[in-house]
């Protein structure tokens, strides 16, 4: 058996991929080339001047420029073959010009056939020279630029925005004869990146409608708008698959309205929401707000969005961070919003360029409560300004108030540093915690409450602490009581003690005793106030 | 450490229970059930206090009841030859489990639905007596059927609501109506049941409170209450008024008879909010509270608040007839926001003054003020980087405080996010950690692994660089917390249940 064999066979091989790699390459490039000089060949300008001493009017070839039919506006083969015909000139490639596929609403004929009141008739060469216009058949294809030499455009360009874009071309969805590549490359006109297009493009009148055809179809409009296929005003539009096929992936597109940037715009959009559904409409689905609604809050106004379809625009999308991972302080929240100009048509060719959805739109932060909120929201839930239950999971209240801390509610070892929090009452225990049950049973696992013995002394940094708890008890009783119970007071405090009165000057016993008399007698052994009732 | 054969016997009883619960659901006709949990286990070193004694030879002072060592912890020389004290125990450790599980099914019939919040907690460890409610297996939060109609809304069983009044749990009946929803936005509440003890469910005269009071109440409670709540049109604002009460069972008396009112109110951009709560029985005001807030351009806005805050005591406690008195608080923050909100920096600011309390000796005055100063600042680094920064200094009569707190947080994607942080705090005038400082790092991370999974964990160190007595001992500790998220079930309507809520 030779080692080698395998080896030699592998060359071989690999020579003979090499081979056939190159004479591919070579097929390929040959076969271009020709497709490149025939295509070239048919779309290569005429020499209109070489002609000028053959022809005497431009008709001799155009005889039939007014015809609606565009492949009759050239002369035939057969015409050109007269001369070019092998022997006295050379054959050249014309076949005839076929129909040249266009969005123009420009027809010869109807330019020929009007009568020209206050200006000159025009001729050929109003249009189509070039240079200097005495010259015969110095002429090239009509430009935009033409066009505007009569129809009085103020504008500066061809794409500017006080141009009538339907005077001169047909709404998109009738050039059928344009291609998906066409359709795509159309142009974008520069004032289509100005900050407010987006919040001011919406078509007012007729004539805007005929505007936006030109290069638009209800694709165009369903890319962004959810209920586009709702409301008359796009769904009149005519739909079209070239667009549909252009506009395939690439992301919508939203701007945020002045009202959204208020700070309590989370808490005051309802309003709008309800006085104004169709505006909410515009950009806004269903999933928009069951984003945030996840309950029964609002769900009328919600009813009124559109379901998405699942071809077209989902609207603005919110997104939800998880209160825990950005934790206390900070941002709550980033949904939607976009629309830093830079962001939007980056290309001059915008719809020949699919984004990825992840891209649409510059995440912004939006809070939807104040910094502070988890500590000051009470104001606010309890007296029904915030429907909480719209947004929020019955958890959300239980895993802060019932003791379950989900949420990060307080800072890292809280445990340890809650004291002057708890003394000063900068958030109210007491709202989240039974104070006797929560407090004490911790303070006493840990032997900080009080057993009873009065052996040993806690109160260790206050040498006088006997003549200064008084004070002190009626300045943080809560705080007292987190560690003692009932029984450490009344050793002293009571008939069965001391004897020591701890009630202030402003103790109102009969009050107190109106509503649970048996209170007194914790401490009485008789009813002190018997000789009142 | 090791997990018992009970804890684990337990777990499974009550996945059995939540099992036999959905199916039982399911076979009453629930069009829907839905069940979502939180698994959480916590690691945590705890170092308690114990009593110890030195000779009366060993007191640097030779008489009186209260004596100084030679590091300056006072002990109790009570005659027998020996002084007292408290120090620092040797550190233990424990680990927390707690397991919520909240179920909801519906599709009973029009509106009709039911849900359940268990909670189950176990603890494990040398520590485990050091942790609350370690003894207290199960919780039965809420267990009630909801009818939710057009006008009315009616909740029976065990429940819970938030309200000014704080947070309670009983057992009953809540009906909420809007008797006039065409002519007046007034809804009308109405709720009674037995009370019980906020945020554990049990009877006020069950061992939770008869194991550390030894003066526990000796019936019942019976709830009453009742509230009011207007939202005018157009947004200006929302009105809500609350009355309770809460009777003993014998009728013998009242545990508390309070009200409450809560208001906000829009004018033009600034938003005004207040609340008050008065207990009848003390004859005082609990909380007044007026807040405004204003947006005064440029991303910033400016709130200032005026508060009267005094001690709530329900009157099976003898805590009402010692006078407690209340504090009055000014309160000033403001907050500015980068355009694009890439930058949030915020301050705040209060002075309290307590009440006078007509108590102690002139000659050793206590504080009767305090105040707190504090600032933070949130910054978007960028779209996946987030850094927070606080400081706080919080000065009262008993206790004070200053800490600090830093963190930089990487979001990967909604999914995950990866976090450092670090803290540092001092407690001033407090016995535990004394005159030392606590440094504290860690990290903690979130994963969501399914928009039904979601994994959360973090760990922190703190080392204490003491200044004080060496009894207290060094407050060295670690902790670390993993938590799995999840719910199973079909969801009614719900879109998007990434978030937290």
């Amino acid at each position: 058996m030779n080692p080698t064999r395998p080896r030699l066979r592998f060359r071989r091989s690999a020579r003979g991929l090499a081979l056939l790699l190159v004479l591919a390459i070579v097929s390929v490039t040959s076969v271009g080339w020709a497709w490149g000089v025939a295509t070239r060949a048919d779309s290569s300008p005429f020499p209109h001047q070489a002609h000028a001493r053959l022809f005497p009017v431009c008709e001799t070839c155009h005889e039939a420029i007014a015809s609606p039919d565009s492949s009759r506006h050239f002369p035939s083969a057969v015409s050109c073959a007269e001369c070019h015909d092998g022997t006295r000139l050379k054959r050249v490639p014309w076949n005839g010009r076929r129909a040249h596929p266009s969005n123009l609403a420009f027809a010869h004929g109807s330019h020929q056939q009007r009568e020209w009141k206050e200006t000159p008739a025009p001729t050929c060469r109003t249009c189509h020279a070039v240079g200097d216009t005495a010259t015969f058949m110095a002429v090239d294809r009509a430009t935009p630029a033409s066009c505007q030499q009569c129809h009085a455009h103020r504008a500066p360009d061809h794409l500017a925005r006080e141009n009538t874009c339907s005077q001169c071309h047909v709404p998109l969805t009738r050039a059928t004869g344009l291609s998906d590549s066409t359709v795509a490359a159309l142009p974008v006109p520069a004032w289509h990146d100005t900050p407010d297009f987006l919040s001011e493009h919406s078509p007012r009148a007729a004539g805007d409608k005929l505007q936006c055809a030109t290069c638009h179809a209800r694709e165009s409009c369903a890319r962004c708008h959810p209920n586009a296929t709702e409301v008359s005003r796009t769904a009149a539009v005519a739909s079209d698959a070239r667009v549909a096929r252009a506009l395939r992936g690439v992301a919508p597109e939203y701007f945020t309205p002045p009202s959204h940037g208020r700070s309590d715009w989370a808490s005051v959009h309802g309003d709008s929401a309800k006085g104004r559904p169709a505006t909410c409409a515009s950009c806004h689905a269903q999933p928009s707000c069951a984003t945030c609604h996840i309950g029964r809050g609002a769900a009328r106004q919600i009813a009124r969005l559109s379901r998405p379809d699942p071809d077209g625009a989902r609207g603005v999308r919110l997104r939800i961070t998880p209160v825990d991972v950005v934790a206390r302080g900070a941002v709550l929240a980033f949904p939607h919003a976009t629309a830093s100009p830079t962001s939007r048509h980056t290309r001059d060719v915008a719809l020949a360029t699919p984004a990825p959805h992840a891209s649409d739109t510059l995440p912004t932060l939006v809070r939807i409560h104040p910094a502070d909120f988890g500590d000051r929201h009470g104001a606010s839930a309890s007296s029904g300004q915030l429907n909480c239950l719209g947004c929020h999971e019955e958890r959300t209240c239980s895993s802060c108030h019932n003791g379950g801390s989900r949420r990060q509610f307080h800072a890292v070892n809280f445990m340890s540093r809650h004291g002057a929090s708890a003394a000063g009452r900068e958030q109210e225990c007491a709202s989240c915690h039974t104070t006797e049950t929560f407090c004490r049973e911790c303070h006493r696992g840990q032997a900080l409450a009080s057993t009873g013995a009065r052996n040993v002394v806690y109160h260790d940094r206050q040498p006088n602490w006997l003549q200064q708890h008084g004070q002190s008890a009626r300045l943080e009783m809560q705080s007292c009581v987190s560690c003692h119970q009932q029984r450490d007071c009344t050793r002293c405090h009571s008939d069965l003690g001391l004897r020591v009165n701890p009630h202030g000057p402003g103790f109102d016993a009969a009050r107190m005793s109106k509503r649970n008399p048996q209170l007194c007698l914790t401490c009485h052994l008789t009813d002190p106030l018997r000789s009142r009732r | 450490m090791r997990v018992p054969m009970r804890v684990l016997m337990r777990v499974l009883m009550l996945m059995l229970m939540v099992a036999l619960g959905s199916v039982g659901a399911v076979s009453l006709g629930a069009q829907g059930i839905r069940i979502t949990g939180a698994s959480t286990s916590r690691f945590v070193q705890l170092r308690p206090m114990l009593t110890d004694s030195v000779p009366e030879s060993a007191a640097s002072t030779t008489d009186g009841l209260d004596r100084l060592l030679q590091d300056g912890t006072l002990a109790r020389c009570s005659g027998d030859g020996f002084c007292r004290y408290f120090r620092a125990a040797p550190p233990t450790q424990l680990m927390a489990l707690m397991q919520d599980v909240d179920a909801t099914a519906w599709g009973f019939g029009r509106g009709v639905s039911a849900r359940a919040e268990l909670r189950f907690r176990e603890a494990f460890g040398g520590g485990r007596s050091l942790w609350p409610q370690a003894q207290q297996q199960l919780d039965v939060l809420a267990a009630y059927v909801d009818v939710d109609r057009e006008r009315v809304r009616a909740r029976l069983g065990r429940q819970w609501f938030g309200s000014e009044l704080g947070f309670r749990n009983f057992d009953g009946v809540l009906v909420e109506a809007q008797p006039l929803a065409a002519l007046v936005s007034v809804r009308v509440e109405a709720y009674a049941g037995r009370s019980l003890l906020q945020g554990l469910a049990r009877d006020l005269t069950s061992d939770a409170l008869a194991t550390i009071e030894e003066l526990p109440p000796d019936s019942r409670g019976i709830l009453l209450g009742g509230a009011l709540r207007w939202r005018p049109a157009g947004g200006l604002g929302a009105v809500r008024a609350q009355y309770e009460r809460e009777i003993r069972q014998d009728r013998a008396g009242l545990y508390s008879e309070r009200a409450s009112a809560a208001a906000t109110l829009r004018v033009g951009r600034a938003r005004l909010s207040s609340e008050v709560v008065y207990d009848f029985a003390a004859g005082v005001f609990n909380e007044a509270r007026l807040r405004a807030r204003h947006p005064i351009g440029h991303g910033m806005d400016i709130s200032a608040e005026g508060r009267h805050s005094a001690p709530f005591f329900p009157l099976w406690t003898i805590w009402g007839t010692f006078s407690p008195v209340g504090f009055d608080e000014g309160l000033v923050d403001t907050r500015w926001t980068s355009p694009g909100a890439r930058l949030t920096v915020s301050g705040r600011g209060a002075y309290r003054r307590y009440q006078e309390t007509d108590a102690g000796v002139a000659s050793l005055p206590l504080r009767t003020d305090g105040w707190r100063l504090g600032g933070s600042v949130a910054a978007r680094l960028s779209d996946a980087w987030l850094a927070q920064g606080g400081y706080g200094v919080d000065v009262g009569s008993t206790a004070s405080r200053s800490d600090a707190d830093v963190m930089l947080r990487w979001l990967r994607s909604e999914r995950f996010s990866l976090a450092a942080r670090a803290a540092a705090f001092e407690t001033i005038s407090e016995w535990r950690v004394g005159t030392g400082r606590v440094l504290g790092a860690g990290a903690d991370v979130s994963i969501a692994i399914r928009p039904d999974l979601r994994f959360a964990a973090d760990a922190m160190l703190y080392r204490q660089r003491t200044a004080g007595r060496t009894l207290e001992g060094p407050w060295n500790q670690r902790r670390a917390t993993v938590r799995l998220e999840w719910s199973i079930g079909s969801d009614p309507g719900a879109s998007a249940r990434d978030g937290a809520r």
